[in-house]
């Protein structure tokens, strides 16, 4: 498989395709930065510019945006708590206490570095272990991808995500798994809840949730925080490239563990179809939870929780595309645009490619891996300016945000109801957020809801019970089982002693 | 700029047009700003490329813009009713495949709809959406029949999947399956998209599906076999690119929606005549022009094109059709 | 950042009410259609309501009364200020706008607003909005995105 190495380096060489992934990388930061253009949003939109282009110019810059908009999703998560894409959420809960305390410097620099280990790790994974991912994702059918979702989904949410007050975590999740279930049940047809809309027979698109859980509320906020501003503008936003690398150095002697762990977590995760850098991030901050000795910064600005995410779902970007470049499927919405592009370029991807044309597939993982280098050189100069957004007037910074938005809800779906619809779950998410319950949680039962019960009752139409029983299914359904009850045991019912205490003082 | 040169053109365009108004063959471009293609699906699958082939062509055509409008949502349902607000001047059209066209939303949809099939007219038809029986490489069914049989002797004991539910695509199933006599007997499921259900054939969890082969990595893909292509034998075209058996020739029973599938272009019927007529003009120049085909031809769906009246004799058919069979479907696709 | 018992309790009604919804709704469904929201609502949303609930009550009726929500937690939410509330007005009134008058114009609306709601300095305000106005038409008409018109115009 290594032959077409030396003709994706040549090509890699010429400066004229280092600069379309270069202007790849850029719009991928922009788009990751700016609150609600997603990665893919910006993908969609480059789309018609890429016609006439020779064919793998076009791919490699769409596969630059993809990856700089991973790293990128965290920026506007870390400087005003709006991550660009699910990806970046993990991020945002940490990154954004971290700011609050004058710490944005240090959020982002660990945020970059992580994201580019990541990618090292990731793309070192996926050029070793291809041949095993392959028979991986034709391990995976339904039940598995199911029950990995329903793991995904324990891990988190009986963990890291739930620790301050389990009862309130687990109703978040409760709440964004029935948000899940708005539209279309789709192994029936039956539309819930919103028959006469047909907008929402698709649900909710994730965009519109991402800003009516994040955004909305966060230019609300802004207004109500002047002794936020206050705090801020008296730290030093001072942010020095070597201070800030010396630090991350040290973080790294400390944790080098976690890094390498939650790399080798999320290359592996990327590969399994379906569930992609979001699942990623999510289980690299759940396990930089788990191993972290200083558990309770976990929720008030964790810098571990920062790199475990970042590492994971950078380290999940090579891998997502493996399912296309080997078996011409595409296990994401990045990557079937990534495979139009390849079709509108007279491309057919799939096992083919690999033997008939492997500098194709080598130029792509490579070209991910330059991107990686890229979003560094272009990232680093980028913090510097932007520690500078937490000063800016919120009389300034709230239509900015307000536009930006509404443009990338629009752009998911194409009808202006998304933006109402995003303006409505925003105002719930301000009750929510009065009520104490964490916005969070409410995301991830949005994202794994859906996946949940779709696989779920596919398999079990497809094989009924005994669908589950068949080895690798049932290794992962006495997993969720063994980490629900363990969870629930270790990490909740300590959190339960709200009702003790309220006990505790009646006797 | 483009914009700028567009109206100058347009300009220029008129002036000959009023000094040589009978010389010309061509109907009257009545496209003064801009063409508007709505494709009722996001970008980077199938029917955008298929729209977006179009506006890389028809500007040298028509000399004003061509933009693409993605519009996403209820199976293509909320694209084709925003194209059905637009006023009816033929500066909005819609392009839907042979499942999701205004034609199956008039008789499939569960909600009520705003419009009849008899609002829509096709401006032309430029390709075929091929479905076709997958299977695994290494599968026991060699052809569809023995998979026909199989079932026939021990129903339930292969999983059939198709897309949707809810698409004309249940129908079709529904129309082989009583002409194979095996209504019931499938253990039928459904995907919402070709990719799933191929992903899922290689992980053993589907026997088959009936899913989109026109692609041209599925001829020789070393995971895939293709039992058979839902095409009509006397519509095959002479540079037809997949050898595969047709369903009819598989199971020896002439089938009505199976292979009726086509990629249409919809205006609304209170158009005038003769700005369909010019649509008309300017769609079919641009289906037969030389650089769209192979363009086509490399995305792997080869070009053609079926005029109006063809176009609306097909439709008419397959929406009788549907409007027979629904009842069929209420059965036995239960919700 | 602990919730107030009095939290607790809105928070528990408001679940059993969320829940209770929903199984009623999708008790109509068929298993299939309904069966995954019905049991959301049944075996976790309305049980979780119940213990915060009981334990918002519990700590009503034993606790002393405190304030126990911390300054830290409090600069997490939104509060209600006459300025807040103006913003949500304006950010409300801006979006609805889109539909009516174009997205644009709307947003240059909105800026206008939210610098006379923050007391700006009206030259800066101006200056800003006709960039915001610029910057946002330049980015849909580079990117050909069709954003709403607007009805009215």
């Amino acid at each position: 498989m290594y032959e077409g190495m030396g003709e994706a380096l040549v090509f890699l060489a010429n400066p004229l395709n280092l600069a379309w992934i270069g202007l790849g990388t850029l719009l991928g930061l922009i788009a990751g930065t700016l609150p609600g253009v997603s990665g893919v949003s910006m993908m969609a939109l480059l789309l018609p510019f890429t016609f006439g282009m020779p064919p793998e110019t076009s791919v490699l810059m769409l596969i630059g945006i993809y990856a700089a908009s991973t790293y990128s999703s965290s920026t506007g998560g870390i400087l005003y708590n709006i991550p660009g894409g699910a990806a970046g959420v993990p991020t945002t809960v940490e990154g954004y206490k971290l700011a609050l305390k004058g710490r944005a410097g240090e959020a982002l620099t660990t945020d970059i570095y992580a994201s580019f280990i990541g990618s090292v790790i990731g793309f070192v994974g996926a050029v070793i272990l291809t041949p095993i991912f392959i028979v991986l994702a034709t391990q995976f059918g339904t039940a598995e991808r199911g029950l990995f979702a329903l793991l995904a989904l324990v891990l988190v949410g009986t963990g890291a995500l739930s620790r301050a007050d389990p009862l309130r975590g687990l109703l978040a999740i409760g709440i964004g798994l029935l948000v899940g279930t708005v539209g279309m049940q789709p192994n029936t047809g039956f539309v819930r809840f919103v028959k006469d809309i047909p907008q929402l027979w698709d649900g909710f698109h994730l965009v519109w949730i991402i800003v009516g859980l994040y955004a909305v509320p966060q230019i609300f906020r802004l207004a109500s925080l002047e002794k936020y501003f206050e705090a801020v503008r008296g730290l030093d936003l001072h942010y020095g490239f070597g201070v800030e690398f010396r630090r991350f150095l040290g973080l790294l002697r400390r944790h080098w563990g976690l890094f390498l762990k939650t790399g080798i977590l999320g290359t592996c995760i990327g590969a399994i179809p379906g569930l992609g850098t979001v699942a990623a991030s999510w289980l690299g901050y759940q396990e930089a939870y788990r191993s972290s000795k200083t558990k309770e910064e976990f929720g008030n600005g964790s810098i571990e929780g920062v790199a475990g995410a970042e590492t994971a779902n950078n380290a999940a970007v090579p891998t997502t595309i493996v399912p296309l470049l080997a078996l011409g499927i595409p296990g994401s919405a990045a990557s079937a645009l990534i495979l139009g592009a390849f079709l509108l370029a007279g491309i057919q991807p799939g096992p083919q490619m690999m033997e008939v044309n492997p500098g194709k597939v080598w130029t792509i993982l490579l070209g991910l891996f330059v991107t990686g280098a890229f979003f560094v050189a272009f990232g680093l100069p980028f913090h510097r300016i932007a520690v500078y957004v937490t000063k800016v007037r919120p009389a300034y910074l709230i239509p900015a945000i307000v536009a930006f938005s509404a443009i990338g809800t629009f752009l998911a779906t194409g009808f202006e109801l998304g933006i109402y619809i995003a303006l409505a779950i925003g105002l719930a998410a301000v009750v929510l957020e009065r009520l104490h319950l964490p916005v969070a949680n409410v995301l991830l039962g949005a994202i794994l809801g859906p996946t949940i019960e779709k696989e779920l009752l596919l398999a079990y139409n497809i094989g009924g019970f005994s669908r589950f029983l068949q080895p690798s299914a049932l290794a992962l359904l006495l997993l969720t089982l063994f980490f629900l009850v363990w969870g629930l045991y270790r990490n909740l019912l300590p959190g339960l002693g709200a009702l003790r205490v309220a006990k505790g003082r009646a006797a | 700029m483009s914009r700028m040169t567009g109206r100058v053109g347009v300009l220029l365009a008129a002036l000959v047009g009023a000094t040589s108004a009978f010389a010309q063959d061509a109907p009257e471009n009545f496209l003064n700003r801009q063409l508007t293609i709505v494709i009722p699906y996001g970008p980077g699958g199938l029917t955008d490329a298929r729209g977006r082939a179009f506006q890389a062509h028809m500007e040298d055509v028509i000399d004003v813009p061509v933009v693409v409008q993605n519009l996403s949502g209820g199976g293509a349902l909320v694209g084709t009713n925003f194209v059905y607000s637009r006023p009816s001047d033929g500066t909005h059209v819609l392009i839907a495949s042979g499942s999701d066209g205004p034609h199956a939303h008039s008789v499939l949809s569960p909600t009520e709809l705003g419009w009849s099939w008899e609002d829509w007219t096709p401006i032309g038809q430029f390709a075929m959406s091929i479905l076709g029986f997958v299977v695994s490489e290494d599968s026991q069914f060699e052809t569809l029949m023995d998979a026909v049989e199989q079932v026939r002797k021990e129903p339930g004991s292969v999983t059939l999947a198709s897309l949707g539910p809810g698409r004309a695509d249940d129908l079709y199933m529904l129309e082989f399956m009583q002409a194979t006599d095996t209504i019931g007997k499938w253990n039928w499921v459904f995907y919402s998209s070709s990719a799933a259900a191929q992903a899922d054939i290689l992980s053993g969890d589907l026997d088959m599906a009936y899913i989109g082969v026109s692609r041209k990595d599925m001829i020789d893909h070393p995971n895939f076999e293709v039992l058979a292509q839902g095409i009509k034998p006397s519509e095959i075209p002479d540079d037809w690119p997949f050898d595969w058996p047709t369903v009819e020739d598989a199971i020896g029973t002439e089938l009505d929606l199976v292979g009726a599938s086509y990629a249409t272009v919809f205006a609304k019927t209170d158009t005038p005549e003769e700005r369909l007529d010019y649509l008309e003009y300017a769609f079919e120049t641009v289906a037969n022009d030389e650089g769209f085909r192979k363009a086509r031809d490399d995305y792997g769906e080869p070009a053609l094109w079926r005029d109006r009246e063809t176009a609306q004799d097909n439709l008419d058919a397959v929406h009788t059709k549907l409007q027979e069979m629904k009842p069929l479907r209420d059965e036995h696709v239960k919700q | 950042m602990r919730a107030s018992p009095g939290n607790d309790t809105v928070l528990g009604l408001l679940a059993l009410a969320l829940g209770g919804w929903v199984a009623l709704e999708t008790a109509g469904y068929s298993q299939m259609a309904g069966g995954f929201p019905y049991a959301l609502a049944v075996y976790l949303i309305i049980p979780l309501g119940v213990l915060i609930l009981a334990r918002g009550l519990a700590r009503l009726r034993f606790e002393p009364r405190a304030a126990e929500t911390s300054a830290d937690a409090e600069t997490q939410m939104v509060r209600f200020t006459p300025i807040t509330i103006a913003v949500i007005v304006v950010v409300c009134l801006g979006t609805l706008g889109i539909g009516l008058i174009g997205f644009v114009p709307a947003m240059a609306a909105l800026a206008l607003a939210t610098g006379v709601v923050f007391r700006a300095r009206w030259w800066v305000v101006a200056i800003y909005t006709a960039g915001l106005a610029a910057a946002l038409a330049s980015f849909l008409a580079f990117f050909n995105v069709q954003m709403p018109q607007g009805a009215l115009f």
